[in-house]
């Protein structure tokens, strides 16, 4: 019957990714210390971002971005840098969360 | 459901296969084709996902509160007098200034990110964890030496012992011993970095005597540090504070597969493939529309014609999203996004390699689904339904 | 039991009240099928036994044979009139319910026979057995039978479009078999037959006729409507039946 190659295709594909799963997952727990290593560096280094994107101080640095950085043209627009292909603009640069945050985050409008 | 009922529709299921296996290229062209979409879309949602919960997860400690100032819209040198204003704020314990800053580094074209590590207090050596340095920490009273990131190593092929360069602020060039090196393991957050004595840094960059970059500050309880916060501005109305919970907020919202060059780049690709599935699907061949009336007119009834191109969507479609998913889930977890990796380096010279922790987010998954699979068998179904819906008698007539 | 279809004054049109209108079928009454009522009856000596019988509707083309086989079949409804499927009014029955009565009752075979190209002569067979619910062996074993009965074991696995013409004939007459229909309905069976083979289906169909069958067959074919073996002729123009040759 063709739909029992049909449905043991489909098993192959789920198990393939369960093995897949598993086996990164298991990988991961093997490094589960070194990851609360990581951590602790980073905090005691008092690092606030992911080195990812170096070529500017907005993409290197996002949690500090000051308003007037080039995320903020408006919110979904697209970077002029690549590295915007995956990251939005940071929260304190969208306007629906500067209106509800803290004082310490208003910005004049643009 | 009887077994009978449930024979049936087993029996149209193995109809459906007989009949897609009639045209098999075609079928296998589509299955490829639609497994490089969903491939495409589910790398780039298991690869943000992933980043995102790298992020909390590392971030995790990151420095309670933050001052900044800034001058005219820029981020600007901060006062070091500062601190006494914020230490002086009820619920405020240590302030510390922090001293770091960019560095252009011509022979690699990349940028660095210098950090100036203390004699005592946080971010000094007695603080630090030493599993992730290769060699030694910059211990207090040591001057001309640095730890450097796993990618800086790379660009400049240092090792423990090499010398690197750095041209200071009057345009000499000042020499530094590599005395450690931050482990690959860390290069998410360490990749760039170059760690220096304090007293060197503020050298190298001409920093001057009375300014910091930045100041951290130790808050007692971290749910007062949006009170902290609002204190230290009517005070200091230059200042900008940064909490903990604003860098996660960002990092949470930040990797957003959603916005962007990427996107724009597999709208293209989805929209092909939607006028792909639009045209096979509505252009019912000739063909095709004679078989639905041939079944029609030898007692199949409507629905039964429906189930059979339902079945015929659902086995490409979901055979197709399958092999999508598994072969994005072993691009992004198995061999680091290797191929995103051009598009997402950009210019960004000091590229991480990525060893995420797999996570796989069943919202996004669903949308993904959603966005793919349902298109496509609607796509399927609808055209069948109508030319399902005309009198089984044309097919007498049809020559 | 041989299937009784009584068509009562029944007329067709197309495209109503637009200047194209056509009515290919115009006020027709006709009989089929079943003991007492067919005109071989009584010659054969066989009343009391079920016994088949083999209408013919003849005329040239265009004159509403085809249109006249597509309503005793419950393809389509007629625009008025009367269709009675062994004494069921069918003409306003629901679509899924005439479907159902169109597979319990009739087997047609096609003048294109429309086979569906690609598929074996096995799954061509037993086509109209998917949506039913009937095992899956049981239906292959039913149509293997017919295909053993036709002739064609040796062909089974073959694609259709790899057989003969004759070959496809048969296979397309299993195929009207599968379902156990009382009323085979055959339209131009034999336009794309040389005369040995129309000789060879005339046997098929008196075969199943024996069998108990009615068979109604849409033909200008002189071979088919002059074979002894048709019970009835009818002939047809412009819609209308002529007269009752036999």
């Amino acid at each position: 019957m063709r739909y029992h190659v049909l449905a043991g295709v489909l098993a192959t594909e789920i198990g393939l990714l369960a093995a897949l799963h598993v086996d990164a997952t298991a990988d991961m727990w093997s490094r589960k210390s070194e990851h609360a290593q990581v951590r602790d560096l980073g905090a005691a280094l008092g690092l606030t971002d992911l080195a990812i994107w170096t070529e500017a101080r907005y993409t290197r640095h996002p949690s500090q971005a000051d308003f007037f950085s080039a995320f903020q043209d408006f919110p979904g627009a697209i970077e002029h840098f690549p590295a915007g292909s995956i990251v939005g603009p940071p929260a304190h640069l969208r306007p629906t969360e500067w209106m509800a945050s803290t004082p310490s985050q208003q910005a004049p409008r643009p | 459901m009887t077994r009978a009922q449930f024979g049936k529709h087993l029996k149209i299921l193995e109809f459906a296969l007989a009949s897609m296996l009639r045209r098999r290229m075609k079928n296998a062209g589509i299955v490829v084709v639609f497994s490089a979409v969903v491939f495409l879309l589910s790398s780039i949602v298991f690869l943000t996902s992933a980043l995102r919960a790298e992020a909390m997860a590392t971030l995790e400690g990151a420095p309670e509160l933050i001052v900044q100032r800034t001058v005219a819209g820029r981020h600007a040198l901060i006062p070091v007098d500062y601190a006494e204003v914020i230490a002086a704020l009820p619920g405020v314990g240590s302030v510390q200034p922090r001293y770091w800053g960019y560095y252009y580094d011509i022979y690699s074209d990349a940028n660095y990110t210098l950090i100036g590590v203390p004699d005592e207090g946080p971010g000094s050596a007695g603080q630090l964890p030493l599993h992730l340095v290769e060699g030694d920490m910059i211990t207090p009273g040591r001057t001309e030496v640095c730890v450097i990131g796993a990618g800086v190593a790379r660009a400049r092929s240092a090792r423990i012992g090499s010398i690197v360069s750095l041209r200071n602020s009057r345009g000499w060039m000042q020499e530094y011993e590599v005395v450690g090196i931050l482990a690959g393991a860390s290069r998410l957050l360490t990749n760039d970095l170059i760690l220096l004595p304090e007293r060197d840094l503020k050298t190298l960059l001409g920093l001057p005597d009375d300014r910091a970059t930045d100041l951290l500050v130790e808050v007692y309880n971290p749910n007062e540090v949006a009170n902290i916060s609002r204190k230290l501005l009517e005070r200091l109305p230059q200042a900008r504070p940064i909490s903990h919970a604003e860098i996660t907020r960002t990092y949470d919202t930040l990797f957003d597969w959603r916005g962007g060059l990427l996107l724009a780049m597999s709208l293209g690709a989805v929209a092909a493939f939607m006028i792909l599935a639009w045209d096979k699907a509505t252009g019912l061949s000739a063909e095709e529309r004679r078989e639905i009336g041939i079944l029609k007119a030898i007692g199949w009834e409507t629905s039964d014609i429906l189930e059979l191109k339902l079945w015929e969507g659902a086995a490409l479609a979901i055979t197709a999203f399958l092999t999508g998913i598994t072969a994005g889930y072993a691009h992004v977890f198995h061999s680091g996004a290797a191929l995103l990796r051009p598009v997402l380096q950009g210019w960004s010279t000091l590229f991480p390699s990525f060893d995420l922790a797999p996570r796989v987010e069943p919202y996004e998954l669903g949308v993904l689904f959603l966005l793919t699979v349902a298109p496509y068998i609607a796509a399927t179904i609808v055209p069948a339904w109508k030319a399902a819906i005309t009198d089984p008698d044309r097919v007498m007539r049809a020559s | 039991m041989s299937t009784r279809v009584s068509i009562e004054d029944v007329t067709r049109i197309y495209n109503q009240g637009k200047p194209n209108e056509v009515r290919p079928v115009d006020r027709v009454s006709v009989r089929i099928g079943g003991p007492g009522e067919g005109a071989s009856d009584g010659g054969d000596g066989q009343t009391g036994k079920d016994v088949g019988e083999i209408a013919v509707l003849k005329g040239p083309s265009g004159s509403g044979k085809t249109t006249l086989l597509a309503l005793i079949g419950c393809m389509i409804r007629p625009t008025s009139g009367r269709i009675l499927v062994n004494g069921r009014d069918v003409a306003k029955l629901p679509e899924r319910f005439l479907t159902e009565v169109r597979r319990d009752t009739f087997g047609f075979v096609f003048q294109q026979l429309h086979l569906i190209s690609g598929l074996s002569v096995l799954e061509n067979v037993m086509l109209p057995l998917y949506p039913l619910e009937i095992g899956f062996r049981e239906g292959r074993e039913r149509a293997l039978g017919l295909i053993e009965q036709l002739g064609l074991t040796h062909r089974r696995r073959f694609r259709v479009e790899a057989l003969s013409g004759g070959e496809r004939q048969r296979v397309a007459i299993a195929r009207a078999l599968i379902n156990r229909p009382g009323a085979i309905l055959a339209d131009e069976p034999t336009a794309h037959l040389d005369a040995g083979l129309s000789c060879e289906l005339m046997g098929i169909l008196g075969e199943l006729r024996g069998q108990g069958k009615s068979i109604v067959i849409a033909t200008h074919d002189p071979l088919v409507y002059d074979s002894p073996m048709i019970d009835r002729v009818f002939t047809m123009r412009d819609g209308r039946i002529m007269d009752d040759d036999r």
